[in-house]
């Protein structure tokens, strides 16, 4: 699943770290999920798309296998 | 202190089994850098320096010499095993902060301040009583209050796991993942070596003693659990 949260991200200017800190998680798992390597489940879904006022699937985008 | 080669093996687990989670425990203590704030690869820049783990493991190689020694002198027995446990324990410390990412990188700093109160009563506690553990165990008549002494090193290493279990609970999704991961690649690694050990003995093609065998299944986790979630921490960074 691809997803534009470094876009987001970078756009307001925050680092991994501090995105992390918003969402109190590791900036590991912010680092895992902008490449893709990891996909969150719905409920931090939903927190970062609050966070960042957009709607999940303006977020993440289903790629069909 | 004189005593039996087979009372240093045992000492040498028993140590080993203590200092192996008590150190593991002690990690996020022992992280010095901190790069929160990079990107990508530089997230994997080591937790210490190489230095620093030279040092770690140097120490563990003379600790484990001189124990060594000892065993092979008259002087064998509690002290020469606790040399060659604490010395076994320090360079493998050494090899897994060198090779782990920052814990600042893996988790958040109110999570890591409480598993250093978790932790460290229980941790120092230890290594207090493992320094007189056997003294202790001497004093005491009554066989009730021996099996309590016997049993004090065991319900504190409980407690560090209590600790451990905590951490893990108050982790974030993924690093949850990654943990129960490590955990079950850990205990496939332990079931396949002991199996393989437990058939060699069977066949009588090598000798185990019983209370060393069974005090390094739980060092022996860690030791798994510890490098595995290394391996994938590596791989999601």
């Amino acid at each position: 699943m691809k997803n534009r949260m470094r876009e987001l991200r970078e756009g307001q200017g925050w680092s991994q770290g501090e995105l992390a800190e918003r969402l109190g998680v590791s900036r590991q798992t912010i680092n895992a999920i902008e490449t893709g390597k990891y996909d969150p489940s719905l409920p931090l879904a939903f927190r970062i798309s609050a966070l960042f006022a957009q709607a999940i699937e303006a977020i993440f985008l289903f790629e069909a296998s | 202190m004189s005593g039996d080669p087979r009372d240093s093996l045992c000492q040498a687990s028993f140590t080993w089994s203590g200092a192996m989670p008590a150190m593991h425990a002690m990690l996020p203590h022992l992280t010095v850098r901190q790069s929160a704030d990079t990107e990508g690869k530089a997230m994997m820049r080591m937790s210490i320096s190489g230095t620093v783990a030279w040092v770690l493991a140097l120490w563990g190689v003379l600790l484990c010499v001189s124990g060594f020694v000892l065993m092979q002198s008259r002087h064998a027995g509690y002290y020469a095993g606790m040399l060659v446990g604490l010395g076994a324990t320090l360079p493998i410390i050494a090899l897994k902060l060198w090779l782990s990412p920052s814990w600042r990188d893996v988790s958040t700093e109110p999570r890591i301040r409480r598993y250093r109160r978790d932790s460290i009563p229980p941790v120092v506690a230890y290594v207090v009583v493992m320094l007189g553990w056997r003294e202790l165990l001497g004093l005491v008549a009554q066989t009730w209050w021996q099996v309590l002494v016997a049993l004090l090193p065991a319900l504190l290493i409980a407690l560090v796991i209590r600790a451990m279990a905590r951490h893990v609970l108050r982790a974030d999704e993924m690093q949850q993942r990654v943990e129960l991961m490590a955990v079950g690649v850990a205990a496939a690694m332990v079931a396949v070596g002991y199996s393989l050990v437990a058939f060699l003995d069977m066949a009588e093609l090598i000798t185990v003693s019983s209370a060393p065998a069974l005090l390094m299944v739980f060092p022996a986790l860690c030791l798994g659990y510890g490098f595995s979630r290394v391996v994938l921490q590596r791989r999601l960074a």
